[in-house]
């Protein structure tokens, strides 16, 4: 699992400069802010071991570790990279990506 | 792996053109770019909401892009070959639902700031493809600036 965070900084409502944690998704690589009150456990992905969003179906069905396909520039991703045009294009579920025509349904 | 940074002087925000548009090559260099940090200080002269968000467009921009030049951060950097656009000519991309990353804030004096972890970046790009990642306003339309830094893989 992954032990290291972003930063996001910002003015709170009363002026302050607060912090908070924050991770990018191991699948769509997606910005998760983390609340520190938050109770339940998040969530990841048990085979590449990175914490994932819970926003998106397209995360949730299948690995696709962006961050090692991104540094090959996606090439022989085969089917590692079978949701990153779909991703990469802003959808959200297989729907969609079906829809646009960039999830083959075999 | 050269860094590159941009900037936004002064920019009035706009919900419907890009504060800045990171347009990745179709393949080879500049075909990935990873997002480390982004950050925006709001220069509004009353309280007014900024909700900036960077975003992958479902439908992408076309025409010409107006083109900032990339700043390198170290100056044995190659020139950039992907594009960070203020504009295009002919339509600006249309938002998809899912925002990447959102940055609300108040823009009288507001600052907002996200540093992503070494080897946790957003990505923008594709197979084979050319990507987009904008950076627009849902809400708000006061003057920011601020910079985002990338790293071209």
């Amino acid at each position: 699992m992954a032990t290291k965070f972003g930063v996001l900084e910002f003015t709170n409502a009363f002026g302050k400069q607060e912090t908070l944690p924050t991770y990018c998704c191991g699948h769509c690589s997606d910005v998760v802010v983390m609340r520190p009150d938050r109770i339940r456990e998040r969530k990841h992905c048990t085979h590449c071991g990175k914490l994932i969003c819970e926003k998106k179906e397209l995360c949730q069905i299948d690995c696709t570790p962006i961050h090692s396909l991104a540094k090959d520039h996606f090439e022989g991703a085969g089917k590692w990279g079978k949701y990153v045009p779909a991703l990469m294009a802003g959808c959200s579920t297989v729907d969609e990506g079906v829809a646009k025509g960039l999830i083959i349904v075999p | 792996m050269a860094k590159y940074t941009y900037s936004i002087n002064g920019t009035a925000l706009s919900t419907s053109t890009g504060l800045l548009t990171v347009q990745t090559a179709a393949t080879g260099a500049g075909s990935v770019v990873s997002v480390q940090e982004i950050m925006l200080g709001g220069e509004a002269g009353s309280s007014t909401v900024a909700r900036v968000v960077f975003n992958r467009p479902s439908a992408a921009p076309t025409g010409g892009a107006t083109a900032q030049t990339a700043e390198k951060l170290h100056p044995a950097s190659p020139t950039a070959t992907h594009v960070v656009a203020t504009a295009y000519a002919t339509t600006q991309g249309t938002l998809s639902t899912n925002d990447v990353l959102i940055l609300g804030f108040n823009a009288f004096g507001g600052v907002v700031r996200w540093l992503a972890a070494p080897g946790e970046e957003v990505i923008v790009g594709t197979q084979g493809a050319v990507a987009y990642g904008i950076l627009r306003s849902r809400s708000g339309t006061p003057t920011v600036s601020g910079h985002i830094v990338v790293e071209e893989a």
